[in-house]
C-alpha cells in the first residue's frame, strides 16, 4: 500500500485550485502526487488529510474531483484511495466530487 | 445501634454520590452550553470576515488564509466532544465549508456585491448551520 500523509509529504498549508494559486494547490497535488501512485501499481493508496490547517474546497475539487477529468474512474478511484482523517466531512466531500465527476463525465 | 450507624453511613455517602455526579452532569451540560456560545459567536465571525472578504476589490491572501484555516477550526469543533453530541449532519458541514472557502483563489477570485449569489449563500447557510446547532442544543443541553 502506498501511503501519502500530506501534512509531511505535501505541505500543513495546502490551498488553491491552479498553480498560480499558490504553491501547494491541488492541480499540483493531483499531477505530482496523486497520479504517480495510481499510475504505480499499487492496490490501494492511503492518504492521510489530518495534520494540515485547512482545505479550500477547490483545492479538495481540483485534486481530487479533477482525477475523474483526467480519465481515472469513479469506481477505481473510490475502491483505491482509503481516505483518512478525523474529520468526516472532508472525506465525504472529496468522495462527493470524485462521484460528481463522474456523473459529469456519463452526461455529457 | 451499630445497625442504625451504617444506615447513617450509607445515607450519608448515597446522598454525596447522587450530589456529587449531579452536579458533574450540570457542570457539563453548563460547559456545553458555553461551547455552544462560542460556537455560534466564532461562526458568526467567520460570517463577517467571508462577506469582506467577498466584498473587497482585491484579492486579500491573508484574508483568504485566514477564512480557509478558520472554517476549517470551526468545522473540527463541529465534530470533537462536546459538541458531536449535536450531531450536525455532515452534509451541512459540507456546504458550510463549499460557501465559504469558494471564491478564495486568487486566480479565480471575483468581487462580489452585498446581494451577489455567493453572499447571499454564506448567510443562508450560516444562518442554517446556527440553526441546526441551536435546535439541537435544545434537545440535549437543555
Amino acid at each position: 500500500m502506498t501511503v501519502i500523509a500530506i501534512k509531511d509529504e505535501f505541505s500543513r498549508y495546502p490551498a488553491g485550485r491552479y498553480r498560480e494559486d499558490g504553491p501547494y494547490n491541488g492541480q499540483r497535488f493531483r499531477e505530482d502526487f496523486l497520479v504517480p501512485a495510481l499510475q504505480q501499481n499499487a492496490d490501494k493508496i492511503l492518504i492521510k488529510l489530518d495534520g494540515v490547517r485547512g482545505y479550500n474546497s477547490s483545492f479538495l475539487d481540483e485534486a481530487f474531483g479533477g482525477l475523474v477529468r483526467n480519465g481515472f474512474s469513479a469506481a477505481e478511484l473510490l475502491n483505491r484511495l482509503q481516505l483518512e482523517s478525523q474529520d468526516k466531512s472532508l472525506i465525504e466531500e472529496i468522495k462527493g466530487y470524485i462521484k460528481d465527476q463522474s456523473n459529469i463525465s456519463t452526461s455529457v | 445501634m451499630e445497625y442504625a450507624n451504617l444506615i447513617t453511613w450509607i445515607l450519608v455517602i448515597g446522598g454525596w454520590i447522587a450530589v456529587h455526579f449531579a452536579t458533574l452532569s450540570r457542570e457539563r451540560r453548563k460547559e456545553s452550553r458555553e461551547a455552544v456560545s462560542k460556537i455560534i459567536d466564532d461562526l458568526r465571525l467567520i460570517e463577517s470576515l467571508a462577506v469582506v472578504f467577498n466584498t473587497s476589490d482585491k484579492y486579500d491572501f491573508s484574508c483568504s488564509v485566514s477564512l480557509i484555516w478558520r472554517v476549517d477550526r470551526a468545522i473540527k469543533t463541529l465534530q470533537r466532544v462536546p459538541l458531536k453530541t449535536l450531531h450536525i449532519p455532515t452534509e451541512l458541514l459540507i456546504r458550510f465549508r463549499q460557501a465559504l472557502t469558494t471564491n478564495t483563489d486568487k486566480s479565480s477570485f471575483l468581487a462580489q456585491a452585498h446581494d451577489s449569489e455567493i453572499v447571499n449563500e454564506i448567510h443562508h447557510i450560516t444562518d442554517e448551520l446556527i440553526d441546526e446547532i441551536e435546535v439541537a442544543k435544545y434537545l440535549i443541553f437543555s
